[in-house]
């Protein structure tokens, strides 16, 4: 057994070698400069955008009255510039992808007691189905957190959480590879075109929860509990025409936890006035005239329930 | 439990490994047996009863059989083959009986409502029911004793490693070895492990990159011109290849870990100079299975002549139809079967053609262009075997009759998959077909790298490989499915 051991130690060592030598030359040769390791899979991301620079801009020493967490829904559809015109500090952490995994390991590395008075998790059962490799491949690279990085990579339990962390590691230094237009300080991402065209629906898809996710939403849950940290689940609007079933589906599932540990959930997701098309830029996502609409009912609801105080 | 998975390389495989060897020898057969009935649960658990039933039926057979004589041995032995078959023809055969009988009777303008049945096909189950099947077989010719132990029984039926696609193994050397004492040996344990690092690689790297590629192409071949659709099917052929064998690797070194050996399932098979030399060196255990029991029971080659090539048909539309229940897969043996009987009918027509062109002094030259025929007719094979139906074969096809030098496929799939993705795909792909033999031995263990250093770092690049050109995002192996 010893020399089974020794054996394995020495092939682990090769392995390190032969692993960090091509991971290095692959991001150091840069054709068009862009570094060839991009170029061997469709998963690892480029440092930069929207994920990039919420992270730098995030201050964990300030104080908001609320932060916005969640997947695309949550960074396209709160803005923190109509929160601040009813006098609300705000920040959006949201971020493409996100899953009830990523947000936990977000949760626990940035927000606190202290710097956030309430946490707006924006709840969408597309981030529920997924495995979060679209989040973490975007996140690994953006976060400014080693161990928020760290933890959401292994919780994946997939290889290419690996060559993420590696990249994330040897290209620490460099600066972001492209910017995003529609970022607005604060964290958030504007776009003010609509749909143009009649957009095609899926429906009758049954909502098939990932395993993970749902133990990963418990764990954000529990995450605030423990802390001291007020949080509300918020469903932003979806079109009218979406699938109402599968929702009704992904709300069942959602009442459970709810319950359990008390936690508040304002289901917008077909309770406003917003048109599929004029309010939309695509088939879930608002654009900012629908941002504009969705947060003027949304703050006061969040005040009335006490979630936000009373600002003159 | 996919081998390509977190929870098999690094919870299910050293955790049964480190079992089987801590335990004392008496409660091995138990520990392997509730660990391959996890396997295959973490597929659809429920199926686990058709397994069960299988195994009910045979382990009896198998005791009913040897204690009888004359007809009575006959009937129990049909007895166990109209019940394996049955399983099979209902599970996986239904439905495509139901369409097809639909397809012609409406075809003739009668209506027709019998509806096709909600199920999924169990995994494995063509596999597992053949190697149940050997076993009757074998216990009737009475080649094999029974097995009076159901435990051991249900284990030689569902011993994971091989349980879901093969080898399909015969009772003569699997089970036997169950009842063998093994004990930690370092070497069998590395060339193990190096089987199943090889295995790995040509799945992750080779197969799976060739997927992405073969995917794009026919999901919709008219998209792209002869070029792209010849490339697609060149990268099938290896994808096939490297995803099947990388399985039976893994299968051979994770029971070869254990002290177990499998049935060697591949043996280089595009480096064959003849459509017959393929079948002996590509899926071993399923040719040799058609040829002991379906072919040679014909008769083989032993009776006249139109008889030996109505075997041969019978024998690879059989072998087609045990792949899919599609009649491209039909098409696809019966294609194989036609190749074989050409290849008898024109044989003194090739002996004359060698001997005027001078091949018959030039072997070596004979054989690269023999093995070169033989890969492309192999090739034409494949697009049946890949193709959805007839119609998509067909337009692949045709296609190749357009190619005219423009590189526009090649460019739009480039464009659509991503250059880079493109371009280390086709050169793994060219690095792979210049080194499988030397590494195909040393994966067998056939041959090693004598210097340990070398060795060493040929291993720590293998393993590198899979994980920087690994592509994760594909899962199943495509013989799951069989």
């Amino acid at each position: 057994m010893g020399r089974f051991i020794r054996d394995m130690l020495l092939l682990l060592f090769t392995f390190l070698v032969c692993y960090l030598t091509v991971m290095a030359l692959l991001c150091s040769i840069a054709p068009q400069g862009v570094p060839l390791v991009y170029r061997i899979g469709d998963y690892l991301n480029f440092k930069g955008g929207n994920s990039y620079r919420k992270f730098q801009e995030f201050k964990r020493d300030s104080v908001y009255d609320v932060v916005f967490i969640g997947s695309s829904h949550a960074f396209r559809g709160y803005y923190p510039e109509f929160f601040a015109r009813g006098g609300y500090t705000s920040f959006n952490l949201g971020s493409s992808g996100q899953s009830p995994m990523n947000s936990y390991f977000i949760l626990d590395a940035y927000l606190n007691k202290a710097n956030t008075k309430l946490v707006l998790l924006d709840v969408f059962e597309g981030a529920m189905e997924r495995d979060g490799l679209e989040s973490t491949a975007d996140l690994s690279q953006n976060i400014g957190s080693d161990r928020a990085a760290a933890g959401m990579a292994l919780a994946l339990q997939d290889p290419r959480a690996v060559n993420m962390l590696t990249l994330r590691w040897m290209r620490r230094d460099a600066p972001p590879m492209y910017a995003d237009d529609d970022y607005r300080p604060g964290g958030s991402s504007w776009r003010s075109d609509s749909v143009r065209t009649r957009l095609h629906y899926r429906k009758g898809h049954p909502f098939k929860p990932h395993e993970q996710q749902v133990r990963y939403l418990r764990k954000c849950l529990q995450w605030c509990r423990d802390h001291g940290v007020p949080l509300v689940l918020v469903n932003h609007p979806y079109p009218h025409q979406s699938d109402h079933a599968k929702h009704a589906q992904f709300n069942a599932m959602l009442r459970t936890l709810t319950e359990e540990f008390n936690v508040p959930y304002i289901d917008m997701a077909y309770d406003h006035d917003l048109d599929d098309e004029d309010h939309f830029y695509d088939h879930n996502h608002l654009n900012s005239a629908g941002v504009e609409r969705f947060n003027a009912r949304l703050i006061p609801r969040l005040v009335e329930a006490g979630h936000l105080p009373q600002r003159p | 439990m996919l081998f390509n998975s977190f929870d098999f390389c690094f919870i299910f495989f050293p955790l049964v490994t480190a079992l089987y060897f801590l335990l004392p020898h008496r409660f091995r057969w138990a520990m392997l047996l509730a660990a391959s009935c996890w396997f295959y649960m973490a597929f659809v658990p429920v199926y686990i009863l058709i397994l069960g039933f299988t195994i009910a039926v045979d382990y009896a057979a198998g005791i009913l059989i040897e204690r009888s004589q004359g007809s009575v041995r006959k009937r129990w032995l049909i007895a166990s083959i109209v019940a394996n078959v049955g399983v099979l023809a209902f599970f996986k055969y239904f439905n495509f009986l139901n369409q097809s009988i639909a397809a012609l009777v409406q075809g003739m303008g009668i209506a027709y409502t019998v509806p096709d049945l909600g199920i999924l096909l169990p995994i494995g189950l063509s596999f597992h029911t053949f190697q149940s099947l050997s076993y009757t077989i074998e216990v009737y010719r009475g080649h094999q004793k029974a097995e009076r132990r159901p435990g051991i029984f249900a284990l030689y039926v569902m011993f994971y490693p091989q349980l879901v696609a093969g080898p399909i193994e015969r009772p003569g050397n699997l089970l036997r070895q169950l009842n063998e004492r093994h004990v930690w040996d370092h070497a069998r344990v590395v060339h193990g492990l190096q089987q199943m690092l090889w295995g790995f690689f040509k799945k992750l790297v080779i197969a799976d990159r060739c997927a992405v590629i073969v995917d794009q192409v026919y999901g919709d071949p008219s998209a792209y011109d002869g070029l792209g659709t010849l490339l697609a099917t060149y990268l099938f052929a290896l994808q096939i290849y490297c995803d099947f064998s990388g399985y039976t690797d893994i299968a051979l070194g994770a029971a070869r870990v254990m002290g177990f050996d499998l049935m060697v399932n591949f043996r280089t098979p595009y480096r064959s100079a003849s459509i017959s030399e393929f079948w002996s060196r590509w899926h071993i255990s399923l040719s040799s299975w058609f040829r002991d029991y379906v072919y040679i029971p014909l008769g083989g080659n032993r009776v006249v002549r139109w008889r030996w090539f109505m075997n041969l048909m019978i024998v690879f539309l059989l072998s087609g139809l045990w792949h899919g229940a599609n009649w491209t897969y039909v098409a696809w043996g019966g294609l194989h079967g036609l190749y074989l009987v050409l290849a008898i009918v024109v044989a003194g027509a090739m002996v004359w053609f060698d001997g005027i062109t001078g091949l018959v002094r030039q072997p070596r030259l004979r054989r690269a262009l023999a093995i070169l025929v033989t890969l492309h007719l192999v090739v034409f094979g494949w697009v049946f075997f890949r193709a959805d139906n007839f119609a998509e074969a067909g337009e692949v096809i045709t296609s190749w009759t357009r190619i005219d030098g423009s590189m526009r496929g090649l460019i739009a799939l480039a464009r659509e998959i991503g250059a880079g993705i493109v371009a280390t795909t086709l050169a793994f792909a060219l690095v792979f077909i210049a080194l499988d033999p030397w590494a195909d031995a040393i994966a067998k263990g056939e041959r090693s790298i004598a210097w340990r250093p070398a060795r060493f770092a040929y291993f720590g690049a293998l393993l590198a490989a899979c994980l920087i050109f690994g592509n994760y995002g594909a899962a199943m192996f495509i013989y799951f499915q069989f």
